[in-house]
């Protein structure tokens, strides 16, 4: 029964380190697409300018793209550091958890040892201690995992913003005569940017809600005291 | 797990815990020491992650949870200390005495909570509360960085991965017949062991010493005459024989 339920374990922690994992190579590419929004609004003041008062709404326009950039790569920079916390929770978890299993197959193995039914009162106080420490490891985990998730939604604002500024983007660039249609190809640039970081996003949700699952699959199993293996 | 007492005094046991019939297989069979005193203990080289729990219970049958303090880590072999992180977790105070040289390789095994007490390149004397022990320099057998424990009291020599044999398991804790076990050891050090100028060094410095125990981490114990037996077949033993084994490129 021992062997079964921490193989189980084993196999929650494996998944819930590659849940994590998956975080952050899902939010790696964040940065070089928030890199390209900067560079489309680099491109758009560049054609506001030479299309001078044509194109006078414009221009602050790019400002905003550039700031919501600039945003974006910060928010999600603040993302990652998060979910490096939540990786060392989720291994402190791990630790605490294995040693816990460990001790378990010891009682038994000192039970046979010593011909006696009774189990050692040391390894027993230990594995309280443990289910507490774990309580409070999973705890502080799902305290984490809250301010990872209010994060994502917090990006998940601004990308809004990033949205409707597209669409006053295309509304002024028909103003802007023979240089709408370069405005409109940055606008697009810019959606299509917003787009991609959105399903990042979305995919990276999506991993922290799934490690939180595996985290609470995780707390349901305890160590029943004296079972053999 | 089998445990053997070495040796007895007023003051401290030396104890050997081997032989684990629940050792799975392709692990290689290691050798536990255990120096206990009234109230505080010594592991020295506590084994691997898989044989942590057998080596955990037979030290409680010889001494409290609490008791155990300290543990010596001859060098950073996986089946040395890889279980350092459980005993991390599971001692309430622990002081780790190992080689300084390993000290950031070793901290990768989840080291959070103990204590690291680097040992310098010449040696130091670990300390109990009525005892102490030497760990003498070993470096280059095998490991860079390679201590061993010298008790002039008992005369016992932990010699780590000196001394070394691979058996069948089950096999007896003394050598019984030194001529029938060389064939068990000579290609254990010819290939484990780099260099013959640290083994003549380190024979030079254990024929000084008064060992009435030699105590490997895998294999059998040499006691009395099998010592110097052992010293003398180590003296006239090539190591080192992967060299001339670079035919690839
Ligand atoms: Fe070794
Ligand atoms: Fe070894």
């Amino acid at each position: 029964m021992q062997n079964i339920e921490s193989s189980l374990q084993v196999k929650i922690n494996v998944d819930l380190f590659v849940a994590i994992a998956s975080v952050s190579a899902e939010l790696a590419s964040v940065t070089t697409i928030s890199r390209q929004i900067s560079l489309s609004a680099k491109n758009a003041k560049a054609i506001a300018a030479r299309a001078g008062n044509k194109a006078l709404g414009f221009r602050p326009i790019t400002d905003f793209i550039d700031e919501v950039a600039v945003n974006i790569a910060k928010l999600v920079s603040g993302v990652d550091h998060e979910t490096v916390k939540l990786s060392r929770l989720a291994i402190a978890n791990f630790y605490v958890e294995d040693a816990a299993a460990k001790v378990n197959t010891t009682l038994n193995k000192l039970n046979r040892l010593q011909e006696t039914d009774t189990d050692n009162e040391e390894l027993i106080q230990f594995l309280d201690k443990s289910i507490d420490l774990q309580e409070t490891v999973q705890m502080q985990y799902r305290r984490q995992m809250n301010e990872l998730l209010s994060l994502l939604e917090e990006t998940n604002t601004q990308l809004q913003s990033a949205e409707m500024i597209c669409t006053t983007s295309r509304t002024e660039a028909t103003r802007a005569g023979e240089f709408q249609s370069s405005l409109e190809v940055v606008a697009d640039e810019v959606a299509h940017s917003v787009e991609k970081v959105k399903k990042i996003l979305r995919a990276s949700r999506l991993c922290v809600i799934e490690a939180s699952d595996r985290m609470r699959m995780n707390g349901g199993i305890r160590y029943t005291l004296g079972t053999t293996e | 797990m089998k445990v053997t007492s070495l040796y007895n005094n007023e003051t401290y046991e030396w104890l050997v815990m081997a032989r684990d019939p629940e050792k799975p297989d392709k692990i290689i069979d290691t050798n536990q020491y255990l120096i206990k005193e009234k109230n505080r203990a010594l592991l020295l080289d506590p084994g691997g992650i898989e044989i942590f729990s057998s080596v955990l219970a037979a030290t409680l049958t010889q001494t409290k949870l609490e008791h155990i303090t300290d543990i010596f880590g001859s060098h950073q072999d996986p089946d040395i200390v890889s279980s350092l992180g459980l005993w991390n977790e599971v001692l309430p105070k622990l002081t780790l005495h190992a080689p300084w040289l390993w000290e950031g390789f070793l901290r990768h095994f989840n080291c959070s909570k103990l204590e690291y007490n680097p040992i310098p390149d010449e040696g130091k004397i670990i300390t109990l509360d009525n005892s102490e022990f030497h760990a003498i320099p070993a470096h280059y057998l095998h490991a860079s960085g390679n201590f061993h424990i010298y008790d002039p009291q008992a005369k016992i020599l932990m010699s780590g991965d000196v001394g070394a044999a691979l058996e069948a398991p089950g096999a007896p804790i003394f050598v019984e017949n030194f001529d029938e076990h060389v064939e068990k050891m000579r290609f254990f050090h010819q290939r484990w062991m780099p260099s013959n100028d640290a083994k003549q060094d380190w024979i030079r410095r254990v024929r000084g010493l008064n060992i009435e125990i030699m105590a490997p981490q895998h294999g059998r114990l040499f006691r009395g005459d099998d010592v110097g037996r052992f010293l003398n077949w180590f003296e006239r033993l090539d190591v080192g024989i992967a060299l001339g084994r670079s035919g690839m490129i």
